[in-house]
């Protein structure tokens, strides 16, 4: 393995032969000599032969600025923008796909990460780099690169390991109380970093509920305070329709409702959402069996009332897409002056 | 539609279109082994030393 001291050597020869030589073949053949011993963007900074403005230079200081802050998590609006003037051709294009992978990965979305890393050429240093950050990704146990860069870059978080103890010995013991104040803590510290992460404990939290029984009331404020009140009834809905359809379906009109009202649920999300509640529906249905509580058959009436006032009142027309073939009749029908029963035929099936 | 295949959908949205994705996202994690196990092995960031260290190890 070379010393950084031996590959700034290197890489200051290279670069001389780069900035002195006028033969194109040779020119392109030190870049590449140059970029072979970028392990990182910051070597270029300590080269005397590059002048305070030459374009190679402003361009490694902009990737060691923005590798450092994707990496300690202090980006800045400026840090990213000035990696558009990396563009095409540059000797660092690989170095920002990099930082923007690593930025996705950061963020914990793994699609746009694995995306830009498949910008990245298959060039030393950064394609190694590049597959191991795919292996670990891709959650490769059996790749031991993605295995060492993993070691290396996972910091166990001791308040979050704490909680997460917390949070199984309560359940398990059953101390409710207990249980939903440390769920808020930690709901609240996950949310900073990860909300996608936060939102899938609280499905899992839903998910407990079929075996535990926990006031869910707790849940759904805690959710809502997090992430609003729409947000958290299609987290009920989802992380309940496993073991109570019935009551996932109600869940899912009050998200539609207050999606509407918090104007969360627009054009095609509506529309989507929408014809989720059918489906939703259908499941409620076929667990019933036939025989559904009249308590349960008021609700839905009240909420699928609820449900058309507020589209009739933004003035949608869903019924133009495959509601009118579908199971759910037309919202013109809606609006009845025979009132409960009228609204109910919205969602007869 | 049947709670089967809406359960399916479930586990994974990321194969469904959007909006329809968005909207069944995220999924849950499947159980409390999963909680213990996973989540203390959170995403933190480290700065670009242990990166760096990496890439000093594996570059030719």
């Amino acid at each position: 393995m070379k010393t950084l001291q031996q590959r700034q050597a290197d890489l200051e020869a290279s670069l001389q032969q780069y900035l002195f030589t006028t033969q194109p073949h040779l020119r392109e053949k030190a870049l590449n000599e140059v970029q072979a011993q970028l392990v990182r963007p910051g070597l270029l900074l300590a080269t005397p032969q590059l002048t305070s403005t030459h374009r190679l230079r402003r361009e490694a200081l902009i990737l060691s600025d923005a590798f450092e802050a994707v990496t300690n998590g202090m980006e800045t609006l400026e840090v990213m923008e000035a990696l558009q003037e990396v563009g095409t051709g540059s000797l660092f294009l690989p170095w920002k796909h990099l930082v923007l992978a690593v930025h996705f990965f950061y963020e914990g979305l793994d699609e746009a990460a694995l995306h830009h890393l498949d910008q990245m050429d298959d060039r030393p240093p950064l394609n190694a780099l590049r597959r191991a950050l795919e292996a670990v990704l891709k959650k490769s146990p059996q790749n031991p690169a993605g295995q060492a860069l993993y070691q290396l870059i996972h910091v166990p978080d001791p308040e979050l390991a704490s909680l997460t103890q917390q949070l199984t010995d309560t359940l398990e013991s059953e101390q409710e109380l207990l249980f939903w104040s440390v769920l808020g803590d930690f709901l609240e510290a996950a949310g900073q970093t990860d909300e996608v992460l936060a939102k899938r404990v609280a499905l899992w939290t839903w998910n407990q509920l079929e075996w535990q029984s926990f006031d869910e009331a707790y849940l759904l404020e805690l959710t809502t305070q997090l992430w609003g009140r729409a947000e958290a009834f299609r987290l009920a809905a989802l992380g309940s329709v496993s073991w109570d359809a019935e009551g996932a379906t109600l869940l899912w009109a009050r998200f539609v409702i207050h999606g509407l009202r918090e104007g969360a649920l627009e054009s095609e999300s509506l529309l989507a959402a929408f014809q989720l509640a059918g489906e939703f529906l259908e499941v409620a249905r076929e667990q019933q069996g036939g025989s559904s509580t009249s308590e349960w058959e008021d609700t839905w009436a009240l909420l699928a009332g609820s449900l058309s006032c507020e589209l009739a009142l933004r003035r949608y027309e869903l019924p133009k897409l495959p509601y009118r073939a579908a199971h759910l009749p037309p919202l013109t029908a809606v609006r009845s002056s025979s009132g409960r029963s009228g609204q109910l035929d919205l969602f007869a099936s | 539609m049947t709670l089967k295949h809406l359960l399916k959908e479930l586990q994974n949205p990321d194969l469904l279109q959007e909006p329809r994705r968005s909207l069944l996202s995220p999924t849950a994690l499947a159980h409390t082994a999963e909680l213990v196990e996973e989540l203390p092995q959170w995403r933190r960031h480290v700065g670009p030393r242990p990166w760096f260290e990496w890439l000093d190890r594996s570059a030719p």
